[in-house]
């Protein structure tokens, strides 16, 4: 609605303007018209000299000129001053029908109408520019907010340019214009270049009218315009194209995530049953070998689930499907909450812990970072001595805490350093150890989903060393 | 109630149901099954239950909403069961109003302990008390002081508040959410930030007063839980 009303007003107006303007027509029309007020000056003195004194009557000169120069400008309007003062002085001063003038006070009436004239076409010209230029900014501002509408309301911006290059074209005085994007401006005549702040954006190519109205003030605000609206309606089409993918990925992730959420369930059931199963011989009399049997089908059920659990995170952290909560976390919470997960609240003596009192908070997630502290918790435990202490620390360190897992097992060789953090890789000194070597890349890849990093520290006397870098700021701990 | 307690345990895993019947059984507990929500809550109708183990992935239904409905009438304790990465489903749970949780794959030891702190909770109400006793720890309401054996340590108004609502649900776990606006107010749920660094202090004082930092356990992507007077140190 607004587009066609708007439209309207444009094409209502246009028609006088370009009448105005056009230099072929005007030129003539301008002569006649000011011969015609000249000559309908002289009549109107004639008519009113035998009441009125001649040196007077003079004055009414200046509606000629004031007609002439508002509507055709200055030179027109000194022009028909000029011819004003001679009709003045052969008609009316005497003596009569010559322009010959005698008395001193005539020549002053004739200097006085001159000069009065003259200012006259001056006022009244720069009225009619500042009256033009106000038209023509209005036109542009009707372009502007016709090109704003399009360009919003558009489903394809390249159908939506191509009526607009036509509008433009006329608001400038060109007959057509097309629109072309994504090209370097040619400097060519008749081509206006479209810049957004140095940023070539496209051209518009004009013909008809003027070839130098190119070079216009005018011109350059509509380029500036164009430039603007096109770039603003690429910047929208972007946006689309991006809402559909990201659209598009949502519904896949949600696919997966339901996906592995139904095969977690399936794999765990019949592992939690076993377990369930063999807590109910809890109370069973048992014998000491049977007790230990009994005791082996609970450890290894829980073993097998850690595994399957571990198995289904390296999937969802491939699948994109783990997202990361952004919390704010107690590294000191993290690191007690892993051991107590750990030891299922048994009192226990082979992880000392040791925390910094002023530790930062942390950001991340919660119950993944823990699964990287548990995880590696459980892998210095494996690799260590039966009964030799796991060091388990939190340290401080400006914008970055760490967490610092280390034991004294058989190390890390520096060829396994990175090779130890791939899935289903282990290090060449486990030896009998069991495990699947998944532990450690899902530890790290919890870690970086979180903002943080793990790395492995260089090896000092034995044993291997883990860090887990967390940021507690905004910092990013691989910088 | 006639002679010992009855549960009702809820799980849709028919394997799973009778392990834990026979378990809770050989311990002396009476015990009935249900296998969907539904189920649950004519089971729960027909027999009222002194306390109900439920599995929050039900065929027909989510637990919390089963949780919902059965504390529109059942005053009696639910013991939610649930896997490792269900920690939103366990928040919402527990604000539907489960008493408690437990995390697959669970010991008998730890289920049982669950299980006994529950039921006494829910037999000896602590409403109205005036000084709160968790082991060595004591709170007095009006006074706003607390003492660990005997002796005063000095808590900011914001620790003692949050003290106060750990002692209240002593052995219960509370969520980060319902702490936060218990502690400071409605308007303040998600300001995690206030919650960590606050609870980070309190633990440093009672640790220095001679309680484990561990007594204030972490339930990590869910809350906290002030330990259950039998396993705190006295």
């Amino acid at each position: 609605m607004a587009a066609t009303r708007t439209n309207g007003r444009l094409a209502a107006k246009r028609p006088a303007l370009a009448r105005l303007r056009d230099p072929r027509s005007s030129r003539i029309t301008a002569l006649l018209v000011s011969a015609a007020l000249v000559g309908a000056s002289t009549l109107l003195v004639a008519a009113l000299t035998p009441s009125v004194p001649v040196r007077s009557a003079g004055v009414f000169y200046l509606l000629a000129v004031l007609g002439a120069s508002s509507v055709y400008g200055l030179w027109w309007g000194l022009a028909t001053s000029l011819s004003s003062a001679v009709a003045f002085n052969f008609f009316f001063l005497p003596p009569e029908h010559t322009l010959v003038v005698n008395s001193s006070s005539d020549w002053l009436a004739l200097a006085a109408f001159a000069a009065t004239a003259i200012v006259t076409s001056d006022l009244a010209a720069r009225e009619r520019a500042g009256r033009d230029e106000a038209a023509r900014r209005a036109e542009e501002a009707l372009l502007g907010e016709r090109l704003a509408t399009v360009i919003a309301t558009a489903q394809n911006l390249d159908d939506a340019l191509a009526g607009l290059g036509d509008q433009a074209a006329r608001t400038l005085g060109a007959d057509t214009g097309v629109i072309v994007r994504g090209v370097s401006p040619s400097r060519a005549a008749g081509v206006l270049p479209l810049e957004l702040n140095g940023r070539p954006i496209g051209e518009l190519r004009l013909s008809g009218g003027d070839p130098a109205i190119g070079a216009s003030p005018a011109a350059g605000r509509v380029a500036r315009q164009l430039a603007g609206l096109i770039a603003l309606g690429e910047e929208r089409e972007r946006r689309m194209r991006e809402e559909v993918n990201a659209r598009a990925l949502l519904r896949s992730d949600e696919l997966k995530t339901a996906l592995l959420r139904a095969v977690s369930h399936d794999l765990r059931s019949p592992l939690q049953a076993i377990a369930a199963a063999a807590g109910g011989l809890h109370f069973a009399v048992l014998d000491d070998d049977e007790r230990e049997l009994l005791d082996t089908i609970g450890a290894e059920s829980g073993r097998m689930s850690r595994m399957i659990e571990n198995l289904l995170d390296l999937s969802r952290l491939t699948a994109g499907a783990l997202p990361a909560a952004a919390d704010w976390l107690d590294p000191r919470e993290l690191v007690e909450a892993a051991v107590a997960e750990l030891f299922r609240g048994r009192p226990q003596d082979r992880v000392r812990v040791s925390l910094a009192p002023d530790a930062p908070l942390v950001h991340g997630d919660g119950p993944q970072l823990q699964r990287v502290v548990v995880n590696l918790l459980e892998n210095a435990l494996k690799f260590s001595p039966r009964e030799a202490p796991v060091h388990l620390l939190v340290v401080a360190r400006g914008d970055f805490v760490d967490i610092v897992v280390s034991d004294t097992g058989p190390g890390v060789g520096p060829a396994d350093a990175e090779r130890i953090f791939e899935p289903f890789t282990r290090g060449s000194r486990t030896g009998e150890v069991p495990g699947s070597g998944l532990g450690l890349a899902i530890a790290r890849g919890l870690a970086r989903s979180s903002g943080g990093e793990l790395r492995l520290a260089p090896p000092e006397d034995g044993g291997a060393t883990f860090v887990l870098t967390l940021p507690a700021t905004e910092a990013d701990p691989r910088a | 109630m006639s002679g010992e307690p009855l549960i009702l345990v809820v799980d849709d895993e028919r394997p799973i149901r009778r392990a834990l019947e026979l378990t809770l059984t050989k311990a002396g507990y009476r015990v009935a099954t249900a296998g969907t929500a539904a189920e649950t809550l004519t089971a729960a109708a027909l027999s009222p239950p002194d306390l109900v183990i439920l599995d929050l992935m039900l065929p027909d239904g989510d637990g919390a909403q089963v949780c919902a409905e059965l504390r529109g009438w059942l005053t009696a304790p639910i013991l939610l069961v649930s896997a490792v990465q269900d920690e939103p489903d366990k928040i919402r749970a527990l604000d539907a109003g489960a008493d408690d949780y437990l995390t697959k794959p669970f010991g008998v030891g730890e289920l049982l302990a669950r299980v006994r702190a529950l039921l006494r909770r829910s037999e000896g109400a602590m409403a109205g008390d005036r000084v709160l006793d968790v082991g060595m720890l004591s709170v007095d309401l009006p006074r706003r002081v607390v003492t660990v054996a005997g002796a005063e340590i000095h808590l900011t108004p914001t620790e003692f508040d949050l003290l106060r609502e750990l002692a209240l649900a002593a052995g219960r776990p509370l969520t980060h959410q319902m702490l936060l606006r218990k502690v400071w107010g409605p308007g303040y749920a998600q300001e995690m930030q206030l919650l960590r660094t606050h609870m980070g202090r309190l633990r440093d004082k009672l640790e220095t007063a001679g309680i484990p930092r561990d007594s204030i356990e972490t339930l990590t992507g869910v809350g906290y839980r002030l330990r259950d007077p039998e396993t705190m140190p006295a």
